[in-house]
Order: structure tokens, then C-alpha cells, then sequence
């Protein structure tokens, strides 16, 4: 028999409030920002302070004389290339902060400057391979199409801005003992990337803790040590002291991460009834100086005659990282707007032409009449059939108002995870996994997988997480957290209640299959039954331990093909936007998102409404106001801080409206990134259907909207 | 309330490429090329870190900080923030070291919020705060702000309405959240909201932060 979630559910799927909350509100939850050990020391990095250049030459002299410092670590030394502002030279430690700084000043650095480019558009000129994909005659198709549109749209790189920047403590216990506190949503792989770095992986018998309890945000851009968590380790083991490097705000916005950027231009044909027939793309993005900006197009919708010639190219900044649901939300803000821009040249209701064109193979024949219930949800509660109008609102004044909706889709399977969980004889329970909470509320997840299978309540479990000493679990990325956790704790739970089944059995006159735990006793059929405390007593001196792995979830279907009852992946999620555009001044302002999640089995209720509220807002972000700007005179970023790099503030929040689509026969999806996905394309085409004209390029600042609204 | 904007508002440092530490860092740097187009229109060297404060520094000072009602004494440098000297600094000027690391830094330069911290009952940004100009007055953070090993009211909602996600912008919104809340139970939904405006979260907690404040205000205006 697989292993499968309990019938009768009375945890999973209710609200569970964080555990760790009180410690958050408190100031008390220790995040590696929050490190001090005895002895620290603060490191800080000398970076390029020019798009490009070569070390011409180098002394570190002066400052490794200077007061506090106490090591040093060169990155790049004389011939060296610096590929972009921000890029590595030199690494310091000493007693303060301050210090740190005031020492790297006293670095001596002659540079060669080099040309750079800073516009991906400049870049794009200048020519390039691009990957062609191409399916039948796009030219015939087109010609026979009864609306053809053309259209031009873009989003630019944006970056993480991880509130916690990236870095780590490192801190030598022994010549071949380092234990590093990480901001990092991968304990196991920052562990390992350490001691498979050239710099360790001579030390013999090295062992790498990695501890992570808290982080303050990824989004995808802490995978592993990083370049200067590797700087950080090598200057505690030069100084024989812990070492603190956690990145400067401006830093953070260099070198910790960025979404590629999106150009696309567009020609698509649909028939008169409503049918995709063409799509004709030609784009281009940048992942920095040697990044690729690959993003899926068309996004969902998969007409058959189609063309794209896509062209990677480089700039002189700093490469990308995976940033929530990687490359859809480039892929849908342009077909999604093609699809609106289609649909209002038919005259088609925007919402029926994307039904239509939903494929009907694969994935997305599962997917469709969940699309087509999210749809008649989300139309309803943004009031679509009494309020959208067709393009431009006709009404006088200046505030024009507008609908938009936008589809998404994303995997979510479950990642490789293990757990252990123990069960002692006084009936306390400890559950392990090399997991962690990125603040998605992985911490919350795992006693209450536990204790829904163990009969307890919430408390009752501890779990223990957050360490690369625990049992191994992948990096929090691909939403796969919560499927590879959930299944890992509940096998190993199972198993664990399995071997105390066995113990208490006897006891009871019962057979083990004619056991359950409920309400904290075991009971058994013939009425008899034992409280969970006194049943644990019976373990004598030994504890249980069952081991459970994501994997123990799979099962072979009838043709052999490998699924999951306890899991699955592939969700799809559709988003409604009602703006108001003031045609004078060209703000934008969101007054209501309705958002409409698919999730499979909701786990933890009020948890996962949270990740989608928090992906709404990130989209909103990235519709209005992110953008990272290249000075084209010098090729620095010109806003590298928080109030230039600009993100919304609780003015600019509207009403946020969630409503998740429960299907626990599906099992267990990640929610983390599909919610980050539409919302910036369903803004652009309410902004769109207020206005009158495609703006096109995100993000939608007042300049331009009136730069759009002055070609109509 | 204390906080405007800053993202409106007139900007407090030219948008030239350049933050204060990498402007300052750049300056420093010996030797530059003649080519480096950077070392001109920089401004005027001499607004350094190394004027020294009237009267005191620029070595580290021995200063006495009241925070949440108990005498700290910390050696820090005039130049030293107030966040920096509580998050950093206690252990090397205390006996019996205080860890206050809960006011977080993030964007080190008054426009996020996440240093929040509150002088004399105002909320101010930590982060552009001197050490030294705090010396004689109240200094409350976020691990004062509960009572008797209780949580303040609006802790408590933060908890209870899941008002964080990854937690480290949350101090600031509740020091701002309480700070408004204290001085005006019953603050209106727009009037939380202004005072909650300048504080940026990433993870997307607005909503329910708001939420958790209207919450929390109904509990004060019912106590009182």
C-alpha cells in the first residue's frame, strides 16, 4: 500500500500561526546579520568601481597596516578582469566595521578602464546567434489570419533585495571544524559548497556545519556560499577568529542577484472566432555580463505555426539568479499582453480568447477546467461583467479606470527531502530535516505534518530544521519545499508510528492494523485504548526513529509510470487587476488585485494565503516601480539603495483579495511562486484598458505613461 | 508621525551612481587612472569621515545609553550610528553584554524602516542616528517593547494575523505600528497606514501588518 495523507484530515488544511512569530516580533530570532561571537571580526570587499577594467596593479600594503586589521584575501590581483561595477578585488577584515572600511580605502589599485556596454537594446544591435525555435509557415499563417497585431514590450532586470543581504559568520572551531551561519535558502549545498571549494577541499577530514534557524529573504538568490561567504571562511581561517561578511545594501543590489531583462517584439494572428493561429517573436534580455535571460514564450498558449528568435546578451553588470518562478513572469507580462492586444482587435471578451486558447495536451488538459473555474471566480469578484469596458474608458476626467487579467502556471513537485522523526519514551517527538524557512513557514510545516499523522496537536512536536546537521533536504527553490518536506515528515512519521504500534499492540489485544492515533491516544478497534504518554512509556529505555524520504511517497501506476499520491506538481493560477490611471500626471494606482490560487492540498491555511499575498505584491513591485538603472556615461547602477531603487510602500498596496482552490486529491503543490507570476501582466492590460494605448514597457512609471498616452 | 516618504520626496543624496560609502571608498582609492572618468564632479573632498566631531573622537569614546529603561555603556567611535552601536558594539564596552539585534540594518540610509527604534516616544531610523547624539534620552527597540515577559498588543496581532513572513522588516513595522498606536489608540485605517508607509518589506506583508495594527488598536482603545 502507498503512503497516502489520512482520510480525515484535522491539521493539514486548518490555520496555524508561525511558530516562530513571537521570536520574529521579539527581536529576538537570531539571523546570521545577528551573529556576535566572541572575537569577531567584520570583513568588508574592495570592488570595482568601474563597468570594466583591468588590475594594472596592486598593494595592499598600507592597508593591511592599518589599525584593527587582521587579515586579508585577494580575489582578483594584477591582469585581473573586473567585468562590472561591483566586482571583487579585495577582501579585509578587522576588529570594527569601520575599520574594515577605513582599510580598504588605504588599498593602492591602479585600473586599465575598458570599454563597456550598459543597454542590452545597444547590445542587441550589435548582433549575436540567436536560438531559433520554429514550428510550420509563420509568414503563411500570418497572412491568413482574420487580426494580425504588432506590438513591442519589455521588462527590465530588477533585482532580488533580499532584506537580509547575502553572507555569513564563519567560524573555525577547530583546523578542520567550520561552522558558518548563513543567510542562505540551501543549508546542505552552502555546507557543501564551502568544502568542495579550491580553497578547503585539500583540508583533510573538513567538516562544514551550515546554520540557518532564520534568513531574512531570498526569492531565489541564496543558493550557496557565494563568493563571499568563501572570502569570509578563508579571512576566519588566515585571522583564526569568526568572521562577519554580510553584504552593504549597495552591494547587495550589484552582485546578490537580478531577474533578466525581457524585449520582445511581437506579431501575432488569431481567427475571427477567437483562435491563436501565429505568434512571430523576436527577443532579447540580458543575465548580465555572462548570465543567459532565457524566458519561456509563448507563455501557456501554444498555437501551432510559431517562430521565436531569441538573442542572450551581455552587459557589463551583475549576472542574474533565479528570482521567484524564473523567466514566467517575463514570459506571461508579454504573451499575456499580446493575448489582450489580440482579443480587443477581434472584439473577443480577453477572458473567452484565453479559454479558447488553452491547449488541450499535457499538463494543461488537467489544468484547463481548473483555468476556466479560476477565471469565472476571479471575473466575478473584480465585478468583470459590469465593469470592464472595451479598451479606453470613455468616461470624462482625468482618472481613467481599467480591468486586466492575466494566467499562469508553474511545477511545485515535490524536492528531494529527508526526515527523521523520534519518538521517546517520556512522548515527546523530535522531527529532523535539513530543510529551511525562508519565511515561507517551513518551521510551522513540519511539527504539523508530524502531528496530524501522530494524533497531537501542533506543540507537541519539535522541529528541528534550519541545519545542514539534520537529515538532507534541498535548497528552497522551484517551490518544491513544501511538497518534498511534507512528504518526507509524514512518511517518516508514519514509520515511527508504525515501530510504537508495534510495542503497544500487545498491550491492547489488538493487531497493529487495528490501531490509529487520534486525539492524542492510541486506539484500537475493540474499544481499548491508551493515552499517547502511557503508550510511549512502553517503548522501555529506546526511543523510536522512523526515516522517511520524499521518494518513499512515489508508487507505479498500472502502465509502471512513477506517481505520488501524497504529492503532485503542475498548478495554474489566474489573476484580475482593477487600476486607475490619472491620464494628467500618469500615476498608476493598483485599487484591487483578486488573486486566485491553485495549490493542491493546502497544508497551512493562513501560511499559504500569506505567500500568495506576498507574490501580488511582488508583481505589483515589478509593474510600478522596479527597475535596475545603468549609467550609460559610466555603466554604474544609479540606484543601487532603497529609496531609487523604488518598492512599494503601504500607500501603494490595494485591496488584495486570495482565494485558494483546494484539491487535496492532488496532493501537496508548492505555492511560492506561481502568485509572483501574473499579477504584473493582469496590471499592464487593466493600465491598458483604462488608457486606451499599450504602454508596453514595464515599469509603468508617470513618464511612461504619458510618453504612451502623447503617440495615441 | 516621523516618517515622509523619502521615495517621494526631494532626494536627501544626488542620484549619481555614487553611495555614500562607495563615493567615500572611491575617493580613497590611490592612484586612479587618469582615464577613470570617476574622480571628477565628485564633489569636495574634505566632508570625509576624517573631520572629527567637535570635541570629542575620532578615536572610540566611552558613552552611557538609556535602552528600554536599563544603562548601557558602550566605546564607540562619534561617527558610529546608534543601530550600529546597539546591534555591534554592547559586547565590547560591557561587562554583562546586552544583545539588542533586533532592529535590523537594510538600507543603512533612512529609507526602509527596518531600524526603527523609538527616542523619547518618537520613532526615528536608527540608522541615521549618531550614537552619541542619543546619550541622555529614552531609547526604546523592539526587545523593550513588551511588558512583564508580555508581548505588546501589537506583537501579539503580528503573530496572530501572520502580519510577517521572513521576519527581518518586521521590528520596524511594529516599532512604528506601536509608536503610532500609543500616541493615538484609535488611529484610523489610513492613518496606520501612513505610519507604516515607510517601511518596505519584500516579502509582501503589507496587507496583513495592516491588518494586524487595526487589531491591535481595537485591544488599546478597549483597554483604556
Amino acid at each position: 500500500m502507498p503512503y497516502q495523507w489520512p482520510a480525515k484530515r484535522t491539521l493539514i488544511g486548518t490555520s496555524v500561526p508561525r511558530l516562530d512569530g513571537a521570536l520574529k516580533v521579539t527581536g529576538k530570532a537570531k539571523y546570521a546579520f545577528d551573529r556576535n561571537l566572541p572575537g569577531l571580526l567584520h570583513a568588508k570587499i574592495l570592488r570595482s568601481p568601474v563597468a570594466h577594467a583591468k588590475i594594472l596593479e596592486l598593494d595592499l600594503t598600507a592597508a593591511e597596516a592599518m589599525p584593527g586589521v587582521k587579515a586579508s584575501h585577494v580575489v582578483k590581483t594584477v591582469g585581473g578582469e573586473l567585468r562590472y561595477a561591483g566586482d571583487e578585488i579585495v577582501a579585509l577584515a578587522a576588529e570594527t566595521e569601520e575599520q574594515a572600511r577605513d582599510a580598504l580605502r588605504a588599498v593602492k589599485i591602479k585600473y586599465d578602464v575598458l570599454p563597456f556596454e550598459h543597454s542590452e537594446e545597444e547590445a542587441f544591435k550589435k548582433g549575436g546567434t540567436p536560438k531559433v525555435d520554429e514550428a510550420g509557415n509563420v509568414e503563411e499563417a500570418l497572412s491568413k489570419a482574420d487580426a494580425v497585431i504588432e506590438g513591442t514590450y519589455s521588462a527590465p532586470v530588477i533585482t532580488h533585495v533580499c532584506l537580509e543581504t547575502h553572507g555569513l559568520v564563519a567560524w573555525w572551531k577547530a583546523d578542520d571544524e567550520l561552522v558558518v551561519y548563513a543567510s542562505t535558502q540551501a543549508v546542505h549545498n552552502t555546507a557543501n559548497g564551502i568544502k568542495s571549494d579550491a580553497l578547503f577541499k585539500g583540508i583533510p577530514n573538513l567538516k562544514v556545519t551550515c546554520e540557518t534557524p532564520f534568513m531574512g529573504g531570498g526569492f531565489g538568490s541564496k543558493f550557496g556560499p557565494d563568493i563571499q561567504g568563501i572570502i569570509a571562511c578563508q579571512l576566519a581561517r588566515k585571522a583564526k577568529r569568526p568572521v562577519k561578511l554580510m553584504l552593504e545594501r549597495d552591494e547587495e543590489h550589484w552582485t546578490g542577484g537580478n531577474r533578466p531583462s525581457a524585449f520582445a517584439k511581437v506579431k501575432a494572428g488569431a481567427t475571427k472566432d477567437g483562435r491563436l493561429t501565429a505568434f512571430d517573436a523576436v527577443t532579447f534580455g540580458t543575465g548580465g555580463h555572462s548570465g543567459s535571460a532565457e524566458f519561456p514564450l509563448p507563455y501557456i498558449y501554444a498555437p501551432e505555426t510559431r517562430r521565436r528568435k531569441h538573442t542572450n546578451v551581455a552587459v557589463n553588470a551583475g549576472d542574474r539568479r533565479a528570482l521567484r518562478a524564473p523567466g514566467h513572469p517575463q514570459g506571461c507580462i508579454v504573451t499575456e499582453q499580446v493575448m489582450d492586444d489580440l482579443a480587443d482587435k477581434l472584439g473577443l471578451d480577453p477572458l473567452d480568447f484565453r479559454i479558447k486558447n488553452i491547449p488541450d495536451a499535457g499538463l494543461f488538459k488537467t489544468l484547463k477546467p481548473i483555468y476556466e473555474k479560476e477565471i469565472a471566480l476571479g471575473a466575478e469578484k473584480i465585478g468583470w461583467k459590469k465593469n470592464r469596458h472595451s479598451r479606453g474608458d470613455q468616461t470624462p476626467g482625468p482618472i481613467k479606470r481599467g480591468l486586466g487579467c492575466a494566467l499562469s502556471t508553474w511545477g511545485g513537485g515535490a524536492g528531494q527531502a529527508q526526515a527523521t522523526c523520534t519518538i521517546h519514551p517520556d512522548g515527546s517527538v523530535e522531527v529532523a530535516i535539513g530543510s529551511q524557512d525562508l519565511g515561507t513557514g517551513t518551521t510551522t510545516l513540519v511539527p504539523l505534518v508530524a502531528a496530524e499523522i501522530l494524533g497531537l496537536q501542533v506543540k507537541d512536536v519539535t522541529g528541528k530544521l534550519g541545519s545542514s546537521i539534520y537529515p538532507p533536504a534541498g535548497g528552497s527553490g522551484g517551490s518544491t519545499s513544501c511538497g518534498g518536506v511534507s512528504v518526507a515528515v509524514g512518511v517518516a512519521s508514519m514509520k515511527a508510528l508504525a515501530l510504537l504500534f508495534e510495542k503497544v499492540a500487545p498491550k491492547l489485544d489488538a493487531k497493529v492494523a487495528d490501531l490509529q492515533a487520534s486525539g492524542g491516544r492510541i486506539l484500537a478497534t475493540n474499544g481499548k485504548s491508551l493515552s499517547w504518554k502511557q503508550a510511549c512509556a512502553m517503548l522501555g529505555q529506546q526511543p523510536v526513529v522512523g526515516s522517511g524520504d520524499r521518494k518513499d511517497g512515489d508508487t507505479k501506476d498500472d502502465q509502471g509510470k512513477i506517481v505520488s499520491v501524497m504529492s503532485s506538481q503542475g498548478v495554474g493560477g489566474a489573476q484580475f487587476a482593477d487600476v486607475s490611471v490619472d491620464i494628467e500626471t500618469g500615476e498608476v494606482r493598483v485599487n484591487k488585485i483578486v488573486a486566485v490560487a491553485d495549490c493542491g492540498m493546502v497544508m497551512n491555511r493562513i501560511l499559504c494565503e500569506s505567500q500568495v499575498l506576498g507574490g501580488v505584491i511582488g508583481a505589483l513591485n515589478s509593474a510600478l516601480f522596479e527597475e535596475r538603472r545603468l549609467d550609460p556615461k559610466t555603466g554604474l547602477m544609479l540606484n543601487p539603495d532603497l529609496e531609487w531603487y523604488k518598492l512599494a510602500g503601504h500607500t501603494d498596496i490595494p485591496e488584495i483579495e486570495v482565494h485558494l482552490l483546494d484539491y487535496p486529491e492532488r496532493g501537496v503543490i508548492g505555492i511560492g511562486e506561481p502568485p509572483y507570476i501574473p499579477g504584473a501582466a493582469a496590471i499592464a492590460n487593466a493600465v491598458t484598458n483604462a488608457i486606451g494605448v499599450r504602454v508596453g514597457d514595464l515599469p509603468f512609471s508617470p513618464r511612461r505613461i504619458l510618453n504612451a498616452l502623447a503617440k495615441k | 508621525m516621523k516618517k515622509k516618504d523619502k521615495r517621494r520626496g526631494a532626494p536627501s543624496e544626488p542620484s549619481s551612481g555614487f553611495s555614500r560609502r562607495n563615493f567615500i571608498q572611491t575617493l580613497g582609492i590611490a592612484g586612479v587612472s587618469a582615464t577613470l572618468p570617476l574622480a571628477q564632479g565628485c564633489g569636495a573632498p574634505g566632508s570625509g569621515p576624517d573631520v572629527p566631531a567637535e570635541g570629542i573622537g575620532p578615536s572610540a569614546v566611552e558613552i552611557a545609553l538609556n535602552v528600554n529603561d536599563q544603562e548601557v555603556r558602550v566605546q564607540v567611535e562619534p561617527r558610529v550610528t546608534l543601530l550600529d552601536a546597539l546591534r555591534d558594539h554592547l559586547k565590547l564596552g560591557s561587562a554583562d553584554p546586552v544583545d539588542l539585534t533586533g532592529s535590523k540594518r537594510v538600507c543603512d540610509r533612512g529609507s526602509c524602516g527596518a531600524c526603527t527604534m523609538m527616542i523619547d516616544g518618537r520613532t526615528v531610523y536608527s540608522c541615521t542616528t549618531l550614537a552619541v547624539e542619543a546619550q541622555g534620552r529614552k531609547i526604546r527597540t523592539v526587545e523593550g517593547l513588551g511588558k512583564d515577559g508580555k508581548l505588546h498588543p501589537v506583537q501579539e496581532e503580528f503573530v496572530e494575523c501572520d502580519g510577517l513572513m521572513c521576519g527581518f522588516c518586521t521590528p520596524g513595522f511594529i516599532m512604528s505600528g506601536a509608536a503610532c498606536l500609543e500616541k493615538k489608540p484609535n488611529a484610523s485605517r489610513d492613518e496606520i497606514r501612513a505610519a507604516l508607509d515607510g517601511n518596505i518589506c519584500r516579502c509582501g506583508t503589507q496587507t496583513r501588518a495592516l491588518e494586524a495594527c487595526e487589531k491591535a488598536a481595537r485591544r488599546m482603545k478597549g483597554r483604556r
